[in-house]
Order: C-alpha cells, then structure tokens, then sequence
C-alpha cells in the first residue's frame, strides 16, 4: 500500500458536485503534481486532505492510519498557500513557532527548531522582522519553513508559487524541488502551469472537472497522451480528427481511423526524415517565443501549429508557402471518436 | 509649492471650520455674559464651579458612561464572535447581514423608541434594560463594517485553516490569532458606537426622559435655565470624549504591527467621528 492513498473520494459543495470518486497513490518521499486548469477541483481535494473540507465518501488514509474522519489537527499534515497566510500579528520567528507551541515543546527546543527551519529556507536574518516587511517570495518561505518545521507526514502546496514574479517563481521552484529531494519530503503540489507541474513532478495527476483525467511521469504525460484534454492542457498539442489526418497525409500514406489524433507542434518538422510524408502549405501567423518560432500553417484547410528553434535558416512570413514534413509515427491515436 | 499652498489653505480653512464652534462655545462657557456685545463682557469659571458642585450632572455623566460602556462591552462579547463566525463560515449568510444590520439607519429613533415602549411597558423587563438593548440594535452597523472589512482585509478564513492545520483548536486561533489581527477594526468599531451613543438622546428621552437623566438630557434641561451653564457641559462632554477615546486607542494599540494604511484609517474615523459628534451636538 502507498503511503498516502486517496480511494474512491467523493465531494460536493453547496450541493455541487465537485469531486467524482477520485483515486490517488503517492509513495513516501515522492512529489506528485495535481494539475488542472482553475475549478477542477484541485484545490477542494487538497483541502479534503487537510481535513477542513468533510468528504462525502471515500478513504483517506496516510502512513496506515484512516484519517477520513480525523480533525485537520491530528493529520500531521503541513500546507503552504497561495497567499502565504502568514500572521501578521506575529514575528517570523514566532510564526514559524506558532506550531511547535500547539503541539507543547520546550522553549530551548522550540529556539532551535525554528532557527534551523529558518536556516534552511535561508530566512534566519530576518527572525525579529514581520511579514509586512517581507517580500512575497521571502514570506513564502517564512511560510515553507513554518510548514517543515513540524516534520508533517505530508505535505500540500496550494500554487505556492503562483503569486510571485516570474524570475522569483524559477529561482524558488528550483529550491523547492532540491529541498524535497534532500529532506525525503512527500509532496502534493497544486498548480495550473503544466510547465511548472513538468519541471518539479515525479509524477502528474492531470485533473479535469472533479476527474482524474490521466496520471504518470512527466515525460510519459507529454509523449503519449491518453486524451484530447490531456493532449491540449500539457503540450499544445494539434489535435486533429480522422478525417483531418486522411486530407493532410493523403489515404494511401497514413491509415488513420475515425477517432480524434495528436500531433506534438515541434514533431513537425521541415526537414525530410526516413518516413516522413510532405506536406504543404502556407503560413496564416508567426510568433516568436523567444528560443521557439511558433508558425500556423494551412494545408489541406487544416490549420497546423507548427514549432521551431529559432535559428532555423527556413524562416517563412505570413503569406509564404512552407513545406512540412510529418512523420506517420508520430501521430498519436487518442482513441475516442 | 502653490499646490502644497492651496492645499495647506484648504486644510486650514477647513479645520478652522470644524474648531470655531467648538471655540466658541467654549469662551461663551467661561463669560459672564455675552449677549448684546460682540466681545464678552468678562470671563469667570463660575459656571463650571456651579455645574461640577450639582450631584445631578455627575450622576448623570456616570449614568451615561455605565449605559455606554455595558452595552458596548456586551455589543463586544456577543458581536464580535458572531461576525467571525458568520465571515468565516456561513459565507451564504452574508447576504443577508449587510441589509439586516443597515436597518437601524432605516428606522428612525422615535419608532424604534415608540415600538419599544409599546412592547415592553408593563412587562417586567426594566426599562434600562430595553434601553440598553435599542443601543445595542443601533451599535450594530458600526460594529459590523469595521470588523467585517478587517476581517476581509486579513484574509481571516486562511488564517483559520492555516492555524488549525498547525494544530490549533479553534478557540486558541480565534484568541491567538484573530482576535489581535482584527484589533484595528474591533477599536473603530468600538470607538464610532461610544462617541455616537454617550451622546444619544432620543431613545433614552422616549423611554425614559428624567427618570434616568442622562448627560444629554441633563443639558437639555439646563439649557432652558442657563446657556452658559449649558455651553459648560459641551465643553466638558467634549474632554470625557476626547479622553476617554484617547484611553481606548492607548489600550488597544500598544503594540503597532499593523500596516501604516490600516492606522491611519484609524485616525481618519476618529476625527471624523468627533466633527460628526460636535456638529450633532450643537445642532440640537
């Protein structure tokens, strides 16, 4: 059995169904990514398992012990939210105490403790300050260390990240994902950005309205996809149906069903390969996105999104004809009509 | 520099406005007479030595600060959990709240005071008691939109969550936590519904009048005897204010953690409440 097992979980809010009979299995020291697009009901789940929101039906259980009906209290269960919910009444030492006190340690334990937490998250200098004088990303580790310092069983990140800047966000991320990796830490980490989900998993849950529309290792969500959702939601993927495919690669080239395919936009490329059928067509946009071109081409009255390094010598503008070659393998059947 | 002038102008002119009443009837309060002269024609303190030597003003300056305070401290106890609970928990309720507690501005004080009478005369709840409780209704606005917009302004509800996921029960979060985060709002709240109802007179009046003379029932009736003697109790009326609400923002702001923004809120309702006060006041 995992150490956190999340079986058959059912919720509704307000009378709205909002989790359908959810599975989940995380093993010790793993970080796995909810990922999910905003009410999807990542979040709710997160709280089902803190224990703040009741569950309809279902078992959660965690280290062998059923917590489905425990108070949040007894979970050992630490969470970092999105607006960092530090107290402002308190110090960050005291903040980063606060739940050391709850639980009844001694002073002289409490102080180095905190201090060491503090240490980790590299926020000892600024013991005495108060979150109001702190920046977002230095509360949010004020926040980090206050969640570790109580050595919870698991813990939950609430898009930890998602508030910050852009360049704060990378550099925190990086940390966090080093920090997990060294203390052996289990992780349920929230957010909506599938680049962020592929860069600090072990594993991804992908959610979709209260489902679990596809889970497994980043690198297996991004090559195979199970469904259109998945398809789009992770990789921006061209998704195109039979009919779509038998014009684009001509019948005899490419035997495609009636089902709905995948195409990775990179998977496009402009040079010939062993197998790879021609297509062509002509450029309708061009965005550069830095290191990457990302061109639409029409073909065949399909509109193809097609993306490159940005040193390639065949650089087309709107208007201009392209030729594209697509190799039969790298179209991925998702099954459904 | 002319728009920080025209600006220090207007600030000027505008406190001038808000003082001279208030001047005034202070030098009206310490002259022998000042009637068909544009200047006084003396000044004395005999007119505060006749009202602080009267038994009848300082009980009713006690009168009005044990009706005051006993309902403001009720008002705390049961209200402020109340508004925690409903933010936090009953979110659906809010709706409903914001139109329930605007009614007392809805309903004037003489059919509130009239209602009462009707319903409680006779009955074997005392009259100061029902007094208390029309307060008590009119305290609620007060209370309410102060808390409930420091309530929001802190994010209460992740305090909670985050709080009892670190083992707190949620009594020990609502004192530990809460209760000093909302400390701001708790003291405006506190100090709009003191300086409103030390004052009040039109409940008190109906249901009551001279049978429990309050400050301003007090100088209502010294006014038809005497407007110096009565310009005294404005005078006086105004330092209890001053002081008492200086104790309240001593006490309750000891430690300032609190953003600038938050306390400068603070003083902007204070000073409003006492130009509101002191308009009230002398308009009657």
């Amino acid at each position: 059995m995992s150490y956190l097992t999340i079986n058959d979980l059912s919720l509704a809010l307000g009378g709205r169904k909002i989790l359908h009979h959810l599975n989940l299995n995380i093993e010790k020291g793993e970080l796995v990514t909810l990922l999910g697009p905003s009410g999807c009901g990542k979040s709710t789940l997160l709280r089902a398992i803190t224990g703040l929101i009741p569950v309809e039906n279902g078992r959660i259980v965690i280290d062998g012990h059923d917590v489905t009906r425990v108070s949040p209290k007894k979970r050992e269960i630490g969470m970092v939210f999105q607006s960092y919910a530090l107290f402002p009444n308190l110090s960050v030492f005291d903040n980063v105490a606060f739940g050391l006190k709850m639980k009844k340690l001694g002073k002289s334990m409490i102080q180095e403790k905190v201090i060491r937490s503090l240490d980790m998250m590299g926020m000892k200098e600024k013991a005495d300050a108060y979150p109001y004088e702190l920046s977002g990303g230095q509360q949010q580790r004020v926040a980090l260390a206050r969640s570790l310092v109580v050595e919870p069983k698991v813990m939950l990140l609430d898009e930890p990240l998602s508030a910050l800047d852009a360049q704060i966000r990378q550099q925190l991320r990086t940390e966090l994902r080093a920090l997990q990796k060294k203390l052996g830490m289990t992780m349920i980490f929230v957010t909506h950005d599938q680049a962020e989900a592929m860069y600090i998993s072990d594993r991804i849950y992908v959610m979709n309205q209260g489902t679990i529309s596809q889970f497994g290792e980043p690198e297996q969500l991004y090559t195979h996809p199970d469904n259109e959702f998945v398809a789009r939601f992770i990789g921006n993927y061209n998704v195109l149906s039979g009919k779509q495919v038998r014009s684009l690669l001509g019948e005899t080239n490419f035997e495609a069903g009636n089902g709905s395919y995948a195409l990775r936009p990179e998977a496009v490329r402009t040079a010939p390969g062993t197998k790879s059928i021609e297509i062509n067509g002509t450029v309708t946009d061009v965005n550069i996105l830095g290191n990457i071109v990302r061109y639409a081409v029409k073909a065949q009255d399909v509109i193809l999104y097609v993306e490159q390094i940005n040193d390639s010598p065949d650089h087309a503008g709107i208007g201009e004809n392209k030729t594209l070659f697509v190799d039969g393998e790298d179209m991925i059947s998702l099954g459904k009509a | 520099m002319r728009k920080s002038f025209s600006s220090s102008l207007i600030l000027s002119l505008f406190v001038l406005l808000m003082c001279v009443p208030f001047l005034l009837t202070f030098v009206y309060s310490i002259s022998t007479e000042w009637g068909k002269s544009i200047l006084p024609t003396g000044l004395t303190l005999q007119w505060y030595e006749q009202l602080y030597a009267d038994p009848r003003f300082i009980q009713s300056v006690v009168r009005s600060c044990l009706l005051t305070f006993g309902t403001l401290i009720a008002v705390l106890i049961i209200v402020v959990p109340s508004i925690v609970m409903i933010s936090i928990y009953l979110p659906k309720a809010e709706k409903f709240m914001k139109p329930t507690v605007l009614m007392p501005y809805a309903i004037p004080g003489v059919v509130l005071a009239t209602g009462l009478l009707r319903t409680y005369s006779g009955s074997p709840v005392p009259l100061t008691a029902v007094l208390s409780g029309g307060i008590f209704i009119y305290a609620l606005p007060f209370m309410y939109q102060s808390i409930h917009n420091n309530l929001r302004e802190v994010d209460a509800k992740t305090l909670m969550e985050a709080s009892e996921i670190l083992g707190a029960s949620k009594l020990q979060a609502f004192v530990r936590l809460l209760l000093p985060n909302i400390k701001i709002g708790i003291m405006v709240g506190s100090l709009l519904t003191f300086s409103t109802f030390l004052g009040e007179f039109q409940i008190t009046n109906m249901l009551l009048g001279g049978d429990f003379e309050t400050i301003r029932i007090y100088m209502l009736r010294v006014m038809k005897i005497n407007g110096h003697l009565s310009s005294a109790v404005v005078v006086t009326y105004f330092l209890l204010l001053l002081m008492i609400s200086a104790v309240i923002v001593k006490a309750t702001s000891r430690k300032s953690y609190k953003l600038m923004a938050g306390q400068e809120e603070t003083t902007l309702s204070i000073s409003e409440m006492k130009g509101s006060a002191s308009n009230e006041l002398l308009n009657d």
